[in-house]
């Protein structure tokens, strides 16, 4: 937690417009509530890069990261398969789709600010029950079945999303950046947004913690023990994806969050879901700010793809991870 | 104390069991026997309610045995699968905690003390010295154990084995049965175990049922079910029946097959 903010406050101090380190750390003790008297201080254009511009920014990598990193940790739970995450699954690319057409059509301000996240959420939800249905058509649903049903519909509608890339002309750039994920253009409506999904299913999630336990000794042997498996199974899976759809629907698809960051943590804590699960949210938080700070400043002032960047970072942690594959520190079991 | 009640089960268009009916008693040790396929371990299965019959029932204390909330029944019933645990990162004492999980609040605590349940259940299954090892240190022996002991820690009144002896060598066969043999007396509780090994099933159960084609053909002592014709019908093996030289259980010894 401690680590979180400093995360934050050092983010928030390093940017391209050359505010100095100590007139950002003014700025934003002159801003809180109680003590709001910083244009006394400093320029408007000051204040409005730091609180409008970078604090917000910040603020909703955290969050993203932190809603990715959760989902991630659900859905290897549930799945018992340490190489899932909220994109094996296709949730992640069902909510794509439905993004994508919207732009395609230039539907985003039907319904105002809400279009995109609306569409985006109804159709990850979509996809998440038709990947069920697809695993469930043999009786109950298998682990390995999930797997390959999220795998099937994730092609399929990826192929989609690459259809109405190359039929349309002017708003290609904006669907590809959209896709390639990134968290640049948002305001603070973005992080009032994604704030409320974060702190209702945290609390929830932790405590599915000890039936997440009890289900990495086998789904059995859990239904043996007390646990409603299939019920509990279903409503981790659709909190997930909530937190999923919620997270792309304000940055696009950005890889690998879900993935590596509660495998770190599962290294340096060990297998317990109770614990694994809020460390996973707020570890989701620091590693996308440094993935985001790295987006905007590595090659200022341009900026990258904030997906590039996860994967760029990401890819070879979890190569690494798989190479090591130490089944005595991580609980990286079945790989 | 649980009844199964013309029972009836079909998977995948085959009829597993038709119309059984037997009622297990308290205090007492059963074993089922039975070639591989006739069933037994989905018997097990229906009988903790994590099937459902397809026609008939399993009656727990006189009621459906599926109406029950599962943690209900897992404050009951606990059941010891073969093969053991995965080899997971979790502490053996980690694991055997998770034994309480049916007594547990939504929010994980109990209001009295475990450590004594857990410390006597550590103790009986002799894994003191191995308390901080993780599960993937373990051999499977081990980690058989260790699933033995978080059933300890379950306080059930009924204990269904399922084969819990199987890839265990000879020493590891022993403790695993006389556990739970000394801990069923003690506690005077019902133990219902699918047995692999017959000589075993003959000297720790008081009561063996032989399931065939999906029925229970012979029901009774060891001595009244383990024949040399009825191992002939249900195996096809050709055995000879001897006494034991300290408890005078039956054992069988395999002979020749000679010109078939």
């Amino acid at each position: 937690m401690l680590l979180l903010f400093i995360t934050i406050i050092t983010a928030i101090s390093l940017g391209s417009s050359g505010i100095s380190l100590a007139d950002v750390w003014g700025i934003l003790w002159h801003s809180l509530p109680f003590n709001n008297d910083a244009q006394q201080y400093y320029s408007k254009g000051e204040i409005a890069i730091v609180t409008q511009v970078r604090l917000s920014r910040v603020l909703l990598a955290t969050l993203v990261g932190g809603c990715l990193a959760l989902a991630g940790v659900g859905f290897q739970g549930v799945l018992r398969n340490p190489l899932a995450d909220p994109y094996t699954l296709g949730v992640a690319s069902g909510s794509s789709v439905g993004a994508a057409f919207i732009i395609l059509m230039g539907y985003q301000m039907l319904l105002g600010l809400w279009t995109i996240p609306l569409v985006a959420f109804g159709t990850g939800i979509v996809t998440l029950f038709g990947v069920i249905a697809l695993a469930k058509s043999q009786g109950s649903m298998q682990i390995q079945t999930l797997v390959l049903a999220g795998v099937i519909i994730q092609s399929f509608l990826g192929s989609f999303v690459s259809l109405m890339v190359s039929m349309s002309n002017g708003v290609v750039n904006e669907i590809l950046f959209w896709i390639m994920g990134s968290i640049s253009m948002k305001s603070w409506e973005h992080v009032y947004m994604l704030f409320p999904f974060l702190i209702i299913t945290l609390p929830i999630l932790m405590y599915f913690g000890q039936i997440l336990n009890l289900l990495a000794l086998g789904e059995r042997e859990a239904a043996y023990m007390g646990v409603n498996v299939e019920r509990s199974k279903i409503i981790v899976l659709i909190l997930c994806t909530l937190l999923t759809a919620a997270a792309v629907s304000v940055s696009g698809v950005i890889g690998f969050v879900g993935l590596v960051v509660p495998h770190l943590i599962r290294l340096m804590v060990g297998p317990d879901y109770r614990i694994l699960i809020p460390l996973s949210a707020i570890g989701g938080g620091i590693y996308m700010i440094m993935a985001d700070t790295i987006a905007r400043l590595a090659l200022s002032p341009k900026e990258l793809p904030l997906g590039v960047v996860t994967a760029l970072l990401g890819a070879p942690i979890f190569a690494y991870l798989l190479t090591k594959k130490n089944h005595k520190e991580g609980g990286v079991q079945s790989l | 104390m649980i009844k199964a009640q013309s029972l009836s089960y079909r998977y995948e268009s085959i009829d597993i069991f038709q119309d059984l009916n037997f009622s297990f008693e308290m205090n007492r040790f059963y074993g089922i026997i039975g070639p591989n396929g006739a069933g037994k371990s989905t018997l097990l299965q229906l009988l903790a309610g994590i099937r459902k019959p397809t026609k008939g029932s399993v009656l727990f204390q006189d009621h459906p045995i599926h109406r029950f909330p599962r943690k209900t029944i897992a404050q009951k019933i606990a059941v010891l699968q073969q093969g053991g645990l995965p080899p997971l990162g979790f502490t053996v004492r980690e694991v055997i905690e998770m034994g309480r999980f049916p007594y547990q609040s939504w929010l994980g605590g109990e209001k009295t003390n475990i450590d004594g349940i857990i410390e006597e259940a550590i103790q009986l299954t002799g894994l003191t010295n191995l308390v901080h090892r993780k599960l993937d240190q373990l051999s499977g022996g081990e980690r058989q154990r260790v699933a033995l002991a978080k059933l300890i820690v379950q306080q059930p009144e009924i204990i269904l084995l399922d084969e819990p002896t199987t890839y265990l060598d000879i020493g590891y066969q022993q403790i695993i049965m006389d556990v739970v043999k000394s801990w069923q007396q003690q506690k005077q509780l019902l133990v219902i175990a699918v047995m692999h090994d017959l000589n075993l099933s003959a000297l720790y159960c008081d009561h063996l049922l032989a399931l065939y084609n999906g029925q229970i053909i012979a029901s009774g002592t060891a001595e009244h079910v383990l024949t040399s014709e009825r191992l002939k019908e249900m195996y096809n093996a050709s055995t000879v029946i001897i006494q034991h030289p300290v408890n005078q259980s039956p054992q069988l010894l395999l002979t020749e097959t000679k010109g078939e």
